[in-house]
């Protein structure tokens, strides 16, 4: 009951969050971004025996995801920063 | 209040941390678990050393034989070899037991040596494919001869065919097995000719999500209970229970409402029960746990809501020389439910909470529906297509070779060249992060 009643306004809060989204059309890259990604797949693929490309493309990913994390944390602090009664 | 600024911040980064990793489960609640499951017909019990086994069939179009396929297991790795004769044709049922007497022979498909295990035996046509002709009975009989059957040259069997209808597969049930410990211990003829499409399924739920569960799993089974109409009262359902153990098993009343029971345990998905052919049955599961073998009926753990499967037009044996079905619903059609034997007070309570904190499924399904929704649309789309295309990189060819590059990989020196050089480059990553979090000012 509680929970579904937290799941019933979450849902539709979701749902008005995103209904602008709806409107727009289906989204599709131009086919050169394809070309131009497996390019560069082919490419990393060759010297992969060389250099560790999955490596460095792992730390790569998380380092781009700690900025992201530390991004959304800067910014929850920046709109707390904005409520009169705390800041 | 300022002091606690970054607290606040960290407790919102964690809820959104939270809030993405339940939005991913909701996602992706719908797409797991989607494997085939499959119910299959077989006898009950454990037939010992056979005797006059014979299959009867009609034939309700005219068509060809194009095999004979038989699942045979021997139970000790016995010798002998096999034939199944076929005889036709008459006019009227053969009644169960009488043999393939009066019979015209047709043919005789002989096979290769007794299986120690099961296996299925394809049995091509001498001379040729064998038309059967419309609404005539014919019948099959299998033969067995060699050493091994406690000094019998020729075992026979006695079966009679009660889902016989139609061309194509049926199963042979044998009855009053002689209580000996060689010769076969399974079989079933299949007669291919016409197109039969194995489509039994049965939809099936292992309950994933209730992992955090004190449920060991090694003692439980599923119940079915069944009908061949969602409309129909409650005394057209009945139990079907799948359990291990069983040694002389009636074969289940398919038309009735009786309730049948086993007792044996531990149960698990080994065993089986008969099911008819090319029927609708609905159903709703039932997942019960078994806390030692004097339990008759167990715990129910959980029930899934009414699914429905259709069983084929294809006969098979044993359902414990298959895979255990698995799912092809969702975990989400899993219901909790409470003890009713636990008490009243503790009953009570446990509805109380269950009404109170455990989400309908319809409620949590409908997340997939927004995932759905905005997969394609901006800025979601350009990710996933994105994505789509980065993870088309590890499957990508090298488009150049570098000269030396094949005896290279194959160097041992440059391999711990290579792992130096990945430790290296992990290890300032970590000095890195360190470095970040040092630098870090927490009330930004």
């Amino acid at each position: 009951m509680i929970i579904t009643a937290i799941l019933t306004i979450l849902y539709f809060a979701l749902r008005a969050l995103i209904s602008p989204l709806l409107l727009l059309p289906n989204a599709s890259l131009p086919p050169e971004i394809g070309e131009a990604i497996s390019s560069v797949g082919g490419k990393l693929a060759a010297i992969d025996t060389m250099i560790p490309v999955g490596t460095i493309l792992a730390i790569l990913g998380s380092f781009i995801a700690i900025e992201a994390a530390i991004f959304v944390y800067k910014t929850i602090m920046w709109i707390i920063k904005k409520i009169p009664t705390i800041n | 209040m300022k002091k606690n600024r970054p607290l606040i911040a960290a407790v919102c980064v964690l809820i959104l941390l939270c809030g993405v990793l339940v939005a991913e489960a909701a996602l992706t609640l719908t797409e797991t678990n989607d494997t085939a499951a499959t119910v299959f017909y077989s006898w009950s019990g454990s037939p010992k050393t056979t005797d006059n086994v014979i299959q009867t069939f009609q034939a309700t179009a005219d068509g060809e034989i194009t095999s004979i396929q038989a699942y045979i297991e021997d139970d000790e790795g016995d010798t002998g070899t096999s034939v199944i004769y076929l005889y036709g044709t008459w006019d009227t049922e053969i009644a169960a037991r009488s043999g393939c007497v009066g019979g015209t022979w047709l043919g005789r498909f002989d096979a290769a040596s007794m299986p120690s295990e099961k296996t299925l035996i394809t049995y091509s046509p001498n001379g040729g494919d064998r038309v059967v002709t419309s609404t005539k009975y014919y019948c099959l009989q299998f033969k067995q001869s060699g050493s091994g059957y406690d000094g019998q040259q020729w075992v026979y069997g006695s079966t009679s065919n009660d889902y016989g209808e139609g061309m194509a597969t049926t199963t042979a049930v044998f009855e009053n097995p002689p209580d000996q410990m060689n010769g076969v211990v399974d079989l079933a003829l299949i007669i291919n000719g016409q197109a039969s499409q194995h489509t039994d399924e049965v939809a099936l739920v292992y309950p994933v999500s209730q992992s955090g569960i004190n449920f060991d799993f090694s003692n439980w089974n599923v119940s079915f209970d069944t009908a061949t109409s969602t409309t129909a009262t409650s005394t057209d359902f009945y139990t079907i229970q799948i359990y291990s153990g069983a040694t002389s098993t009636a074969i289940t009343d398919l038309s009735g409402g009786a309730v049948v029971y086993q007792s044996e345990s531990p149960r698990n998905i080994e065993n089986n029960r008969l099911f008819g052919v090319n029927t609708t049955y609905y159903t709703d599961l039932e997942l019960r746990y078994f806390k030692n073998i004097y339990q008759t009926y167990g715990d129910l753990v959980a029930t899934s809501s009414i699914t429905s499967f259709i069983t084929g037009s294809e006969s098979e044996t044993d359902l414990g020389y298959y895979p255990a079905p698995t799912s092809t619903a969702t975990s989400s059609e899993w219901t909790f439910t409470c003890d009713p034997e636990s008490g009243f007070f503790v009953n009570s309570l446990c509805n109380l909470f269950r009404f109170l904190f455990v989400p309908t499924p319809a409620s949590i399904e409908r997340f997939s529906e927004i995932g759905d929704l905005v997969a394609e649309k901006p800025p979601f789309g350009y990710w996933n297509e994105i994505k789509g295309e980065i993870q088309n990189i590890s499957t990508s060819t090298a488009s150049f070779t570098l000269s030396g590059s094949d005896t290279l990989s194959e160097n041992e020196v440059f391999g711990v060249i290579r792992t130096t050089i990945v430790s290296i480059l992990w290890v300032l990553f970590a000095f890195w992060i360190l470095h970040r979090i040092r630098k870090f000012d927490f009330h930004v």
